[in-house]
């Protein structure tokens, strides 16, 4: 509105100051939220939180590789695949650990939902944006820096998570990674990162809209548990009202089209998405997302698909990812640049 | 009998001999049978039968011999007496000019030892060679060549009819028991032939083959040596086994080849027609050109294949039909289902295209394509990758950068407050 007033009479100059005013009122704000992030006291739950579950991962993946092994040396019916072992690290569990993948599934959301939950709302709270916005900055930099600083973080964290479990695996279990595997690692540790921001967006979304910082806090749960929890149970429970399979016949007829109603309501749900996609990308055996039917089955070859058709299978989960945690980002945005602080 | 006489001889003494030496000439008309006789008769009657006789002769006493050619006359010493007695031996009535001698293993010998009971196959190699001079004038002469020693006194009469026009007595003889013999391919066919000298001298038979096949190879190997040779030499009126080993080419073709074995000496060409057939072999090979039995393909989308349909076997293979066998919903057709003819040792290149089936999930998958005809098939499996398109990614990342744009945009239309 204002480009529009000003238009032809801004001259190539002052386009150029307000571009530096601003940049550097976001770098400001950037470094500013990082400071604060790193000293709060919440920053440290998360560190112990992230380093409890890289511990319990590793531990878990090395006890359960190991029992896998001496299992199919003594029982003839086990099998022990031996390929792609590094990635193994990533995808075993132990006998009550689950795998790092479902632990960062469940567990990565609530990072991103500790450090956004009361981005806004709070500050607004202590009248500490009042002050903010009577300097001379843009109002945007805010929100941006804000977001800039916490998905920082969770880069950093994802990033040395996943390098932390690599490493303390191949130390402990001396398995090596192929170029490959490295390859299939960093992807996933990308969709992890999107995956995580999706969750910050979805908090700060929720700080943008309202009042107090626990109501905030509380929805961005509630919607994590629904997600992570009772997506499932609910999809279950649709695609069996559509699709009854209650009767012989029912499952005759029924039993496709209810799986895939099944698991198109599921793939609304973040985490299914994210969890699918690390299925594929970590296991190179998984050729199909779909249902599969024995007549695409007959003449197949067991083989593992390359990382390019890996990456190819799971394209719209990072589409999907992206689009979602951009949306929840936009409208915070819009909402934060629409709100009026002042009057508070 | 041998035994009863040594006993009597020990017995009667040297006073005996005069006796036997009297009844050895009177008794010389007495054939074989009755000395066999004597078994039964009293030893007192023995005595006087024992009185043996020493026999010269020789194979053929009558030859023709060309002037200043030779010729050689086996000759054998029998005694059915039981007195051993030495011969001193001496040729007669040699005509003017011609040579003769006797000879007894390599050496020229003059006396001949003459065992007791010495039948003719107990006799010393003993010979007589005879050479005519060049200027001996056709006419049948007579040589008598006689032994003499002790009580013996042997005469043996030859006839040699010197003739300027004598021919070999007999042509020689090339043959085989099994002239014809067949096999597969890569089979070593041998013929067990004799090669007989039927003329009155020695000679050296040089071997050959003719009318083999380029790569064929033919050897001969006498049956008393193990190395092949090129030669052989034989004894006149002798014969000699050689086998003649028939190696037909890697990439012989099914059919008769006839092969003419050839002997041939100074005087004659003998010639011993075999023949090898060759029975054909059916063997196909269902491949393709470079050995690359892997192949990707999109779903849904054909993919073309190359493959080599090759005849190893040494028969023209017709009407070859080609089959595949994938997954359900997959196509895979042919630019010639049936290929009308593949000469032996050639190979057929066809396309196969295979269209994966819409729903084919990603990955391996393995395609059976079975190349037969009534005698013979065989397999091709290939491997074929359903892949993705890349133009996929490419959408993904176009949706990506279009987010962000949006992005971009709002921030612009709301970031100036």
């Amino acid at each position: 509105m204002t480009r529009a007033a000003a238009g032809s009479t801004v001259s190539a100059t002052e386009e150029h100051e307000r571009r530096s005013i601003r940049y550097h009122s976001l770098r400001a704000l950037y470094r500013k939220e990082m400071a604060d992030h790193v000293t709060s006291k919440r920053f440290i739950i998360i560190l112990i939180l992230v380093i409890a579950m890289t511990i319990a991962s590793v531990y878990g993946a090395v006890t359960g590789i190991k029992s896998a092994i001496m299992n199919a040396a003594v029982d003839k019916n086990a099998s022990f695949d031996a390929s792609y072992m590094f990635l193994k690290l990533f995808t075993t569990g132990g006998s009550s650990i689950p795998s790092y993948m479902s632990l960062i599934a469940l567990i990565g959301p609530f990072i991103g939902l500790i450090l956004g939950f009361d981005s806004i709302n709070a500050e607004k709270n202590n009248g500490t944006l009042n002050r903010l916005v009577s300097q001379p900055i843009y109002r945007d930099a805010i929100i941006i820096g804000k977001f800039l600083a916490s998905s920082t973080l969770i880069v950093v964290m994802v990033l040395s998570t996943g390098i932390a479990v690599g490493c303390a695996g191949f130390l402990a279990s001396g398995i090596r990674p192929s170029g490959e595997e490295l390859v299939r690692v960093l992807i996933y540790l990308l969709y992890t990162i999107v995956y995580i921001c999706f969750w910050l967006a979805m908090a700060m979304l929720f700080s943008v809209f309202t009042r107090h910082a626990a109501t905030s806090a509380l929805a961005s749960i509630a919607l994590w548990l629904f997600f992570a929890i009772f997506m499932s149970l609910l999809a279950g429970i649709i695609a069996n009202a559509v699709y009854p399979v209650n009767t012989e016949y029912e499952q005759a007829v029924n039993a496709l089209n209810n799986y895939n109603l099944n698991l198109n309501l599921n793939r609304i749900s973040p985490y299914y998405l994210y969890s699918e996609a690390g299925s594929v990308l970590m296991n190179p055996a998984t050729r199909a997302i779909n249902a599969v039917s024995f007549a695409q089955l007959v003449g197949a070859l067991s083989s593992y698909l390359p990382v390019g058709q890996s990456l190819l299978l799971v394209w719209p989960h990072l589409v999907g990812l992206l689009a979602l945690s951009f949306a929840a980002f936009t409208i915070s945005y819009v909402g934060f640049m629409r709100q009026e602080v002042r009057g508070n | 009998m041998k035994k009863t006489s040594r006993m009597l001889t020990k017995r009667a003494g040297r006073s005996v001999c005069a006796l036997l030496a009297a009844g050895l000439l009177a008794v010389t008309a007495i054939p074989m049978q009755a000395a066999a006789g004597e078994e039964e008769a009293p030893p007192e009657i023995v005595t006087e039968a024992e009185a043996g006789k020493v026999t010269f002769s020789t194979d053929y006493p009558r030859v023709t011999v060309k002037p200043g050619g030779s010729s050689t006359f086996p000759l054998y010493i029998t005694n059915t007496g039981s007195e051993e007695s030495t011969v001193e031996l001496s040729a007669e009535d040699l005509p003017e000019g011609w040579e003769g001698r006797f000879k007894g293993s390599s050496n020229e010998v003059s006396m001949v030892h003459v065992g007791a009971s010495q039948k003719k196959e107990d006799s010393p190699s003993l010979s007589y060679s005879l050479t005519v001079p060049e200027d001996t004038k056709e006419d049948t002469y007579t040589i008598s060549l006689s032994a003499k020693g002790g009580d013996v006194d042997e005469v043996l009469a030859l006839t040699v009819k010197v003739d300027a026009e004598e021919k070999k007595i007999g042509a020689g003889d090339f043959s085989t028991d099994y002239a014809q013999q067949e096999g597969v391919a890569g089979t070593k066919f041998s013929y067990t032939t004799t090669l007989t000298n039927n003329s009155g001298e020695n000679m050296t038979y040089s071997l050959s083959a003719e009318g083999a096949p380029e790569g064929w190879n033919v050897t001969f190997t006498p049956s008393d040596t193990s190395s092949a040779t090129s030669s052989v030499p034989v004894d006149a009126g002798a014969s000699s086994t050689i086998k003649a080993a028939v190696v037909p080419a890697q990439n012989v073709t099914a059919g008769e080849y006839p092969i003419t074995l050839v002997a041939a000496c100074a005087g004659e060409t003998l010639e011993l027609p075999v023949t090898v057939r060759i029975t054909g072999t059916y063997s196909l090979t269902a491949t393709t050109p470079t050995g690359n039995l892997f192949a990707s393909a999109y779903a849904g989308e054909p993919k073309d294949v190359v493959l080599s349909i090759q005849n190893t076997g040494n028969i023209d293979l017709s009407a070859i039909s080609l089959k595949a066998q994938a997954s359900t919903d997959w196509v895979v057709t042919f630019d010639q289902d049936t290929i009308n003819t593949i000469p032996a040792g050639e190979s057929v290149e066809v396309t196969a295209h295979i269209t994966p089936a819409k729903d084919a999930i990603l990955g391996d998958y393995v395609t059976m394509i079975t190349a037969s005809n009534d005698a013979v098939s065989s397999d091709c499996a290939l491997r074929v990758s359903v892949q993705n398109h890349t133009g996929w990614g490419i959408v993904a990342v176009a949706i990506i950068a279009f987010l962000v744009l949006g992005l971009v945009l709002i921030i612009r239309r709301f970031g100036r407050r």
